[in-house]
């Protein structure tokens, strides 16, 4: 909610830490809830791609990426009459996201047949792309929680706030679980030679 | 020193979050400036970090969205047809049906296990009058008890010899008509549990557990038939009800 004041002329917006802006979003979770099922196409288009780069950046599988993403949107309209408007829609959804793609992690086979990255480089090298793919392999071997805030941190490049409202967690542990990424991080790029 | 290194990996994390102090910068710099292997390790974190940033994936795009629009509408038309069936199969109403439901199979069963008889393999079930002559006895048995009633007559003298086996007490009723039998003697011959006989007019009643032995005898009184009735029970519960007839 968004708390206005006045002084000297001059208006200042108080955003309240506990209760977010009432967004646009808001206006057209209300419009679903209302019945406007087709409203919920501009919540669909406006977010898809970063909720589709997600699970692209977690699973390394196009198809199944874009089929959880259809999931995780059905999954939001049915969930959206518990909807609590304090939230910012989008961080939500997120949550929605981030949890299909940890459940999706359980059951896939890692390490084999990932279309996206190349095989592991043997030694290090000193081409930036070479490097860079050095690091997506090395995130990719992470342990799933630690990937996830990686990937949410740095890949879909959100706050503190906003990846431990996703992980459902205090923002403490996101700082805590994001250095113990970083730490296994480090090993994994000594022992292949990355240094 | 442990606590050292726990100190410098405190303050690496604040700085690589972000939210290190100045205070921390400058602790943090000492230690860098004093360690050489510290420092290694602090830019190997730190190009890890720049790394980390640089390696983000490209965006790429998709369209889903007539396809997430066309599983909604699937699952509303499959909502709408429950809508009409709702009224119908109100949840509460069904739990309560059902939870009816189950309840009076449930008394039934319980009655019933608890009401019949279970007669062992080449027993037969006695109801009513019955004539017991000498040497034919009478038994009743369930999976945990066993009564049997041995008759045997001398002259006018009726001998009614109990032999019991129960896991829990079992009151035994005896009731007859004064005016035909006279009670000589009522008696545990053996008992495995506490003595307990009530003579009433007209009645005896005595307890039994374990194995037990329990003797009555009575004087019949004229030569007209005559009889008596015999009732088990068993934890409020009735096991059983013989009627026995004395001819002579």
């Amino acid at each position: 909610m968004i708390e206005t004041e006045k002084k000297a002329g001059n208006q200042r917006r108080i955003e309240s830490r506990e209760k977010p802006a009432w967004d646009e979003d808001h206006i057209t979770v209300r419009l679903v809830l209302n019945e406007s099922v087709n409203a919920y196409e501009i919540l669909i288009n406006k977010y898809q791609a970063p909720i589709y780069n997600l699970f692209l950046r977690m699973l390394h599988n196009r198809e199944e990426a874009e089929e959880l993403t259809q999931d995780a949107f059905v999954r939001a309209y049915e969930a959206l009459p518990g909807f609590r408007f304090e939230y910012r829609f989008f961080s939500w959804l997120y949550r929605i996201a981030v949890n299909l793609a940890l459940n999706a992690l359980k059951k896939q086979k890692r390490f084999v047949g990932s279309e996206y990255l190349n095989n592991i480089p043997d030694e290090k090298d000193e081409k930036t792309a070479e490097n860079k793919e050095h690091m997506k392999w090395a995130v990719d071997q992470l342990k799933d929680i630690y990937k996830a805030v990686i990937v949410l941190k740095y890949y879909q490049q959100l706050s503190y706030q906003e990846v431990a409202f996703a992980l459902n967690i205090p923002e403490k542990k996101v700082r805590s679980r994001l250095y113990d990424a970083r730490l296994q991080l480090k090993t994994f790029l000594e022992r292949s030679n990355y240094y | 020193m442990w606590f050292k290194k726990r100190e410098i990996d405190r303050l690496i994390k604040a700085k690589l979050n972000g939210n290190i102090t100045a205070e921390q910068e400058i602790k943090l710099q000492k230690i860098l400036d004093s360690s050489k292997e510290e420092q290694i390790r602090f830019l190997q974190m730190m190009e890890m970090e720049n790394q980390l940033k640089a390696s983000k994936p490209p965006d790429e795009s998709v369209n889903v969205t007539s396809e997430v629009m066309q599983k909604i509408k699937n699952t509303q038309s499959i909502s709408s047809e429950r809508k009409v069936l709702t009224p119908l199969l109100n949840p509460m109403i069904i739990r309560l049906a059902a939870v009816l439901i189950i309840g009076i199979f449930l008394g039934a069963a319980i009655t019933w296990m608890v009401t019949t008889e279970k007669l062992t393999p080449g027993t037969k079930s006695l109801v009513g009058s019955m004539t017991t002559p000498a040497n034919q006895g009478v038994s009743y048995s369930n999976q945990n008890n066993l009564i049997k009633m041995i008759p045997y007559q001398i002259g006018d003298m009726h001998y009614l010899n109990f032999v019991l086996d129960t896991r829990s007490e079992i009151k035994m009723e005896v009731s007859f008509q004064e005016n035909d039998l006279r009670m000589i003697k009522a008696n545990y011959i053996a008992t495995g549990g506490n003595e307990s006989i009530n003579l009433y007019t007209g009645s005896l009643n005595f307890a039994a557990t374990g194995k037990t032995s329990f003797q009555i005898i009575f004087e019949k009184l004229h030569d007209a038939p005559t009889g008596l009735s015999i009732t088990a029970q068993q934890d409020q519960s009735q096991l059983f009800t013989k009627k026995i007839s004395f001819e002579k």
